[in-house]
């Protein structure tokens, strides 16, 4: 008899858990490296890793339907970086509700954390901190901001604006905000933006723009007005690196996805932990640690 | 063993293995088939305007056959069109290709499976042609892409130029070749020791659309290795590097380059409006205005989106023809339209790739309203019908809630997969909506403009209640009706039968045990009056116990006749009725009369022994209560029942009601048993009729049904 059972068992071999990661895109700068940290992490607790994630990063039909289906297919915990906040909560509920484990990564959804519920994200007021330092040592304390790409979509973005206006006025009271934009999806809409202000506002010093889309757009905008080094750019998140290495772009905010993605895997609560870099010609900082300034010149 | 018996197991041992093997053959057939890599696809259409080949399967992307060619008309990243069975091991695929933008890959999977809609949402290789860095890359994706090889191509790649090519997988050794026009070979191995062994094969392309022509898979022999080894030249040769190598550079030709692209091309106009700015301009000046947006549609005209609005831009110049997912900028004479504005002999130009439009969700009725008009939607819908268009195109009828509107597919791909789903299914439906008269056509508030087979998709299979369903319902409980009627009829049967035999033994007894009793009882007694003397009174109560032996003997000998159906089912009603009645008339004054009308024609026998039991019971009560002269049989065959008569001239009686007899009480009850009338006539001094009618079986089930609702019965059956 135990030979049977041993024999059906062998034919039926014990399915290795596998966990979901799902970020806003793959296939890009910003989200291969939490990729390429959670394969690395995964295998030491026995997991096995489905990554997938929408084709665009703003596509939250898509992610949605990917996170259904993969809690469908009953995976043991799923690690998700939300397109939006609010569309996805109560997609992430059921998953709650169903007993699986989330991690959040990147932006807050409004649930609370729970037994089965953990937040990853970045210290997007220590983000703004730095970006407003940033300007206002390249402006030697003195100038005219713009800021585009202001997001009510995801609370991060949210709270790296106001973080920068809050380090602006109380650091640099001599540097005013004469611009503020909107977030759009894409780049061309972006740019659209910037041009039409920097053809607006004439006095613009610098521009700091809060997400990687409207990093672009601002980029390509001052690229054609000739002002690409004239005017400081600060952006965030690193698929814009080329313009650092050429000179275009000041700096940019990086996240660590890589090293959020090995506390993910740790299963520990690391709810508002800091992960964010601002670097400069040196490209990404490797390792955790305090976030630090690295000059561009 | 006898020889006989030997050469007969023999013969049917080789008879049972030809069998067998001709059983085999095409179950052989197909798994031989769906093994061996065979596949020719040249995106003809047959006479009906079909792609002849089919089996294609879409992960992303917007892909239609133009000319002979299949196209993915979008940027999407890592677009999958995927064919061929999971089966497939060592096989070559070719075919020739043609990249539509720039800073992007296009060519063929292989051995692929568990294919999703996702970047690199798949397990297998990828070969393909990159104008990025003008290389032919080979790598593996497992839901996360790892490049292993990426080899110059001498002349670089050119967009709208078509290469020749060709990826076999043979064993572990994966090797690629693309050939120029001008015959420029460049090939490319991966040699991976842990190798994916099977699999499908596809098209994909990355960040930019792509086209193949001629698309041919065939069997991959170790001579077919060895000829595209030759072919390889040695200076490619030492370039290659082996697929367990870590992933280098590509990273930055990935990520990067696409960006440094966009920067050397870019230029625009800087006094662009948006699209909803355009609604302000007179609308009786024509006037020349530059806008940027976002290409949503190319075919049958191109359309642009801001986050402002859309915008028809019909007969656009363009200088690279662009795809959907494209930024431009386009410049023309503004038209006011009635929702939205049209860009009239607009030039078109490529200002980045690489930057799709989300469709907006919306509800029919917000769509109705025209503020979405010329934009990029997603709706849903109840699908009501669907007819032919113009061309090749589909038009779809939907409704939801109080709104009816359209879904336009020109794409033959995408009409092929609409004319598969079932009205009734609720869909969820993207593309362009239009409120333009030429596809609303005045009867919808507008129509979607869809593009490609992922826009169409089903969320509820249509409900089961549909006209054909509830036929089919109503089929089949007519069917088991009749079943459980059938049943009902046959276990009734089965039960007669039972009873008669039953009957039949009971007779038996009564004839081996009673009536001999009686018939001895009788003998005895007459034995002893005999001997009596003549005249006392020993003699006269003899004489009379043997006349009440005699007369309990002939009850005795009716009873066995009524009890004994005779031969009801050989000799037929009419017989064994007149029969039972000679029987228990006989010895006695009564005249009887039998009559017949109509055709005779066997009768269910649970209806013959019906009448025939109330025949006898009548017959024996005008014997018993009536003294009648003359008793007349009346049998009359109907068209569709039966009746009989038993009528008598004897004293007749009055109606009793509740009181009636026992033996009234027992025709009743039988009568029921066979939803029969039953009609008893009688009066004083002028005799007694009695009539049962029944119904036969053609029309007796609806009889009884009448019969119950008629007289209250089915309450008894709701109440148990």
């Amino acid at each position: 008899m135990l030979c049977i059972l041993a024999a059906v068992a062998a034919l039926y071999p014990r399915r290795v858990p596998t966990i979901a990661v799902i970020p806003r895109t793959c296939g890009t700068y910003l989200w291969e490296a939490e990729h390429t940290g959670v394969e690395r992490v995964a295998p030491r607790y026995g997991l096995s890793v489905y990554w997938n994630a929408p084709m665009r990063e703003d596509d939250v039909q898509g992610q949605i339907a990917i996170l259904d289906r993969e809690l469908k297919r009953k995976v043991q915990g799923v690690i998700l970086s939300p397109v939006e906040a609010l569309p996805l909560r109560t997609s992430v509920y059921r998953a709650l509700q169903g007993g699986t484990p989330v991690v959040v990564v990147g932006t807050d959804l409004g649930l609370a954390p729970a037994k089965n519920l953990a937040y990853v994200l970045n210290d997007e007021r220590r983000g703004g901190q730095l970006a407003a330092r940033r300007i206002g040592l390249v402006l030697g304390g003195k100038g005219t901001v713009a800021i585009v790409g202001i997001s009510n979509q995801l609370t991060s973005t949210a709270d790296r604006a106001r973080s920068l206006e809050a380090t602006l006025s109380e650091e640099f009271p001599q540097i005013h905000v004469a611009y503020r934009s909107l977030a759009l999806p894409t780049v061309s809409q972006e740019q659209q933006v910037a041009e039409k202000m920097l053809a607006e506002n004439a006095g613009i010093n610098a521009i700091v723009a809060l997400t990687e889309t409207s990093t672009r757009g601002a980029f390509y905008a001052l690229t054609e007005f000739n002002k690409a080094g004239v005017i400081h750019l600060v952006g965030f998140d690193q698929n814009m690196m080329v313009p650092i290495r050429t000179g275009g772009l000041d700096a940019v905010i990086m996240q660590n996805t890589n090293g959020a993605s090995r506390h993910d895997t740790d299963g520990r609560r690391t709810a508002w932990r800091s992960k964010t870099w601002l670097c400069g010609a040196a490209a990404a900082v490797g390792d955790e640690g305090e976030p630090r300034l690295e000059r561009c010149e | 063993m006898r020889k006989t018996t030997r050469r007969w197991l023999l013969g049917t041992a080789s008879v049972g293995t030809m069998l067998l093997i001709v059983a085999a053959l095409p179950l052989a057939y197909f798994v031989w088939k769906d093994r061996r890599p065979n596949f020719h696809d040249s995106f003809a259409r047959n006479g009906q305007g079909e792609l002849r080949q089919d089996g294609w399967k879409s992960f992303g992307g917007t892909w239609q056959v133009v000319d002979g060619a299949m196209l993915n008309i979008s940027d999407d990243r890592g677009a999958k069109l995927i064919n061929g069975s999971a089966k497939w091991k060592n096989y070559i695929v070719e075919a020739d290709i043609q990249l539509l933008g720039e800073a992007g890959d296009a060519g063929f999977v292989v051995r692929t499976s568990q294919e999703e809609v996702g970047v690199d949402a798949y397990h297998g290789y990828f070969a393909g042609l990159r104008d990025i860095d003008d290389t032919l890359i080979m790598g593996r994706a497992d839901y996360g892409w790892h490049e292993f090889q990426s080899t110059p191509v001498r002349y670089g790649i050119r967009t709208r130029t078509w290469y020749h090519l060709k990826v076999l997988a043979y064993g572990c050794t994966l090797l690629a070749s693309s050939t120029t026009e001008k015959g420029v070979v460049t090939t490319a191995l991966i040699e991976e020791p842990k190798c994916l062994a099977s699999g499908r094969f596809g098209l994909q392309s990355y960040s930019t659309g792509a086209a193949w022509r001629n698309v041919v898979v065939r069997p991959a022999a170790k001579s077919d290795l060895d000829a595209m080894l030759q072919a390889r030249s040695l200076s490619e040769r030492e370039r290659t590097k082996s697929a367990s190598s870590a992933p280098g550079s590509w990273m930055d030709e990935r990520f990067f380059e696409p960006i440094q692209r966009e920067l050397r091309e870019h230029k625009s106009d800087l006094n662009a409006k948006t699209i909803a700015d355009l609604r302000l301009l007179a609308p009786t000046l024509s006037s020349q205005v530059a806008v940027h947006g976002v290409v949503t549609l190319v075919s049958p005209m191109i359309f642009i989106q801001d986050s402002t609005g859309g915008i028809a831009i019909p007969q656009a110049h363009t200088g690279t023809p662009v795809q959907i997912g494209d930024s431009v900028e386009a410049r023309g004479d503004v038209e006011q339209h009635e929702f939205s504005s049209v860009l009239r002999n607009a030039d078109v130009r490529l200002l980045w790739s690489h930057t799709p439009a989300p469709p907006v969700s919306v509800t029919a009725s917000q769509a109705a309203t025209g503020a979405f008009d010329a934009q990029y939607v997603e709706t849903e819908g109840r699908l009501v019908s669907r007819q032919r268009g113009g061309g090749q195109s589909v038009v779809l009828k939907l409704d939801e809630g109080s709104q009816s509107f359209m879904a336009i597919a020109e794409n033959p791909s995408l009409a092929a997969t609409l004319n598969k789903l079932q009205y009734g299914s609720r869909l969820r439906l993207r593309g362009i909506c239009v409120t333009d008269r030429s596809y609303a056509q005045n009867e919808m508030p507008f129509a979607l403009l869809m593009r490609s087979v992922d826009d169409a998709e089903m969320i509820e299979p249509p409900p089961w209640w549909n006209t054909l369903h509830i036929i089919e319902l109503i089929a089949g409980l007519l069917g088991v009706s009749f079943g459980l009627h059938m049943l009902f009829m046959s276990v009734k049967r089965s039960q007669l039968h039972a009873v008669i035999e039953e009957r039949e033994r009971l007779a038996m007894e009564m004839h081996d045990t009673l009536a001999q009793s009686f018939a001895g009882l009788g003998y005895q007694l007459e034995a002893l009056s005999s001997e009596a003397p003549e005249g006392s009174p020993m003699r006269a109560q003899l004489e009379s116990s043997v006349d009440l032996v005699r007369f309990g003997h002939m009850e005795a000998r009716r009873n066995i006749a009524a009890l004994r159906p005779g031969n009801l089912e050989q000799l037929g009603l009419e017989k064994s009725l007149e029969e039972a009645a000679r029987t228990i008339l006989q010895g006695g004054p009564v005249d009887l009369q039998m009559a017949v009308r109509g055709e005779p024609r066997p009768i269910p026998l649970r209806i013959a022994d019906t009448l025939m039991r109330i025949g006898q019971e009548a017959i024996a009560n005008a014997v018993q209560h009536g003294r009648p002269h003359t008793i007349s049989l009346r049998l009359v065959y109907g068209r569709s029942s039966i009746k009989l008569t038993v009528r008598d001239d004897g004293q007749g009686f009055t109606t009793m009601g509740e009181r009636s007899g026992f033996g009234i009480r027992g025709m009743k009850h039988r009568a029921d048993g066979i939803a029969a009338t039953l009609r008893i006539r009688s009066s004083l001094s002028h005799g007694t009729s009695v009539a049962v009618r029944a119904m036969l079986p053609q029309s007796i089930l609806s009889l009884w049904w009448w019969q119950s609702i008629r007289t209250g019965r089915w309450r008894h059956w709701l109440h148990g």
